[in-house]
């Protein structure tokens, strides 16, 4: 490609040649660079950044040759891999750092192909500027975050000055501009400081606005950049509530949302999830879900001024429990994922549930149908005992059977949850309209549930 | 005769399952997106299934049977939702009626105001005195037994019963309900579900009620699901309720949403 381009260059009339130009970029606007250029004045242990363009102001492809810098307290600290090939009007940019170890002035020669100019920089006392809680000083120009913060809210950042030197340094100029940010706060200037001294200080960041802010920290002749990100006022003191609070299998709950002070601002991007985590060994169960909109997860909303969430447009929203055990969570969490509050709702294992029970007299035939739940899926083994028209046992008596290994491969071919629907068949000799009821008795992991006197129906 | 019973066994609980063990069923739903869908589960814990029919406009369940109308028929379907037969009908919806057992009986199309009896294999035309029927509106009917189908109308001076004899499509008979509001359904058993300030009433043939307390939303139908069950269909904000109506086990259970 360099080739091609290199031959390409070779073919251009003369009024085409590449021309460059070495401007300095302050982050929005270039600013032209004579022989001789001042990058400013830094305290002895800090560093001063420039950024440097070469721009290409010809017409045809230009090639960035030599970039070399000779001089103490200067370097080179990115740069493009040489030879570097510049479209025209585009450019190529390094950065330069000054980085005196002493006061005094300090000078270096820059060449950039065949352009050569003098850096110049000056280096007296002043006091380092540290981030509090970090040995490092910040580099002048650097960026301080202070992260997304809530209209309402104030979000402190400590600053220490540090004067490394072996005199004492006095620091005239201590300002902090910028809308949304404060300070200094603790300390004014003017601030002397003698040998190894250290004083502190903090800046405020207080976003008017859910808006990105910025402002300037200035030391002397030096400027720090601060950010931050104002975002809506968060509700505080959100809590989850239930319609109910004894939790239990086959149940219909309703979860709502409260602040403890009204909201502040109106706030669309909460949510509330619903998971479960079933007990050891048991599978999901599909019936553990909101009732409406999506099966677990629901939008919740703040308005300014209500002291209560709307969740899926309603006030409470409804979910079913299923009928497994385990424990239901509810996370409600924040647009940005913060996980505001939790609730768990507990279900416990329990004995088999029925939901009816009912038995149909056929001809030499007693059908015993019963409709329910186990949330441990262990049922095991069923009874049964029939009674006469005096209410004596019909023989041969309790009548028990085995139904683990049936009740088991229900449960791994069905995705029902722990919900069942049973039909025993029990052939009768003799004349079934003088058994007049029934005993079912079922037994899982967590009891026994016994169904007395099921009538008999026609 | 002495009576003993013989060994246990087990056999299918219905024609839906084929082992002994099946996951219970509520019957089918009319969603909120026109589809015609099994819903399985218990009170309180529904679990959606897939659909056997769309674009329904009316549709019934008896627990053994499926009465569904789309704009150019009637569809019968058998207990899981299986196509068991269907004939062309007139756009518009309808108004159905299971015999006690749960077999298809009456429909009653209300663009054409004709009522169909179900023979056991076709939908055979009945004679019909409109006359005898004459209300401001048309809430349900039944089929009280093989020889009459019931309507439940609502005229200026509230909710009547009348009875028309199928044989000849006249009135045999009309009875005043008294205190009851509407929307209402009458059930296969005689029982009417009406609508009060607080909620609903199922009022049986014996004069006993039973009050369910609930918001009623501003617009709903009601239509039979399953056996002992209803559906409480909301016209406006899609909260379905399911209606227990199974004597001793009443209660109101929301319904799950669907998805697209």
């Amino acid at each position: 490609m360099i080739g091609r381009a290199l031959v390409f260059l070779a073919l251009l009339p003369l009024s085409a040649l590449a021309q460059i130009q070495l401007v300095q970029f302050d982050g929005v606007n270039e600013n032209p660079v004579g022989t001789t250029y001042s990058v400013g004045t830094a305290a002895p242990g800090d560093t001063l950044p420039t950024r440097f363009r070469v721009r290409n102001t010809g017409t045809a492809l230009a090639t960035l040759q030599t970039l070399s810098l000779a001089g103490t307290g200067f370097q080179i600290t990115s740069a493009p891999a040489l030879p570097y090939i510049i479209a025209p009007g585009s450019e190529a940019e390094f950065d330069v750092a000054f980085s005196p170890q002493l006061t005094g002035s300090y000078s270096a020669f820059l060449s950039v192909n065949t352009i050569t100019v003098t850096l110049k920089g000056t280096s007296a006392p002043d006091a380092s500027l540290m981030l509090a809680g970090s040995a490092a000083p910040l580099m002048t120009a650097s960026v301080v975050n202070f992260g997304s913060v809530a209209e309402g809210s104030t979000q402190l950042q400590a600053f220490m000055l540090f004067n490394a030197g072996s005199g004492s340094v006095t620091v005239n100029t201590l300002t902090v501009s910028g809308v949304g940010f404060h300070g200094p706060i603790g300390l004014a200037a003017p601030v002397q400081l003698a040998a190894g001294q250290t004083a502190t200080f903090q800046v405020a960041f207080e976003p008017q606005s859910a808006t990105p802010a910025q402002g300037i920290l200035t030391l002397d002749q030096r400027a720090f950049n601060l950010q931050g990100q104002g975002i809506a006022p968060q509700p505080s003191g959100a809590s989850i509530a239930f319609a109910s609070m004894l939790f239990g299998s086959a149940q219909q709950n309703s979860v709502s949302i409260a602040l403890a002070s009204p909201s502040l601002a109106n706030v669309t991007d909460w949510t509330l999830q619903l998971s479960f985590q079933p007990a050891s060994g048991l599978p999901d169960d599909p019936a553990i879900l909101f009732l409406s909109g999506m099966p677990r997860l629901a939008p919740v909303t703040f308005s300014v001024g209500s002291a209560t969430a709307t969740i899926g447009g309603e006030p409470s929203i409804t979910f079913q429990t299923g009928t497994t055990a385990g424990t239901i969570l509810f996370t409600l969490q924040r647009g940005d994922k913060t996980i505001v509050q939790q609730a768990s709702v507990p279900i416990a294992p329990g004995p088999i549930s029925f939901d009816t029970a009912a038995s149909v007299r056929k001809f030499n035939e007693l059908d015993v149908s019963v409709a329910g739940f186990d949330n441990t899926y262990s049922a095991s083994e069923l009874a049964f005992t029939f009674y006469d028209t005096k209410g004596n046992t019909v023989p041969p008596g309790a009548i028990s059977v085995n139904a683990s290994s049936d009740f088991q491969q229900y449960f791994a071919a069905t995705q029902q949850g722990g919900m069942f629907a049973l039909l025993a068949k029990f052939p009768v000799t003799g004349d079934t309209t003088q058994i007049l009821s029934v005993d079912i008795q079922a037994t899982n992991s967590a009891g026994v549930t016994t169904a007395s006197k099921v009538p008999i129906g026609n | 005769m002495k009576t003993s019973l013989a060994a246990l066994s087990f056999a299918a609980l219905s024609a839906w399952a084929q082992t002994a063990i099946a996951p219970p069923q509520v019957g089918f739903i009319q969603d909120q997106l026109g589809s015609f869908r099994q819903i399985s589960g218990l009170a309180g814990n529904f679990i959606m299934g897939a659909p056997a029919a769309t674009s329904v406009i009316s549709a019934t369940f008896s627990g053994s049977f499926g009465l569904v109308k789309t704009n150019p028929a009637i569809l019968v379907t058998d207990a899981e939702g299986h196509l068991v037969t269907s004939a062309s009908a007139p756009s518009g919806p309808a108004l159905f009626a299971f015999s006690a057992n749960g077999q298809p009986a009456l429909v009653y199309l209300i663009s054409s105001q004709a009522l169909l009896q179900w023979n056991g294999s076709a939908f055979v035309p009945i004679p019909l005195d409109s006359a005898a029927i004459a209300a401001d509106t048309l809430w349900s009917i039944a089929a009280p037994d093989p020889d009459h189908a019931a309507f439940l109308v609502e005229r200026r001076d509230g909710l009547w019963t009348v009875r028309v004899l199928l044989t000849t499509g006249e009135m045999d008979s009309q009875s005043a309900l008294p205190g009851l509001k509407t929307p209402a359904l009458m059930l296969a058993n005689g029982d009417v579900v009406s609508t009060e300030t607080q909620g609903l009433v199922i009022s049986a043939s014996d004069g006993s009620e039973v009050h369910l307390a609930a918001q009623l939303p501003r617009g709903f139908s009601l239509q039979q699901i399953g056996d002992g069950w209803l559906q409480l269909r909301d016209l406006s904000q899609h909260h379905d309720v399911a209606v227990r109506v199974l004597k001793n086990h009443e209660g109101l259970y929301a319904l799950p949403a669907v998805s697209q």
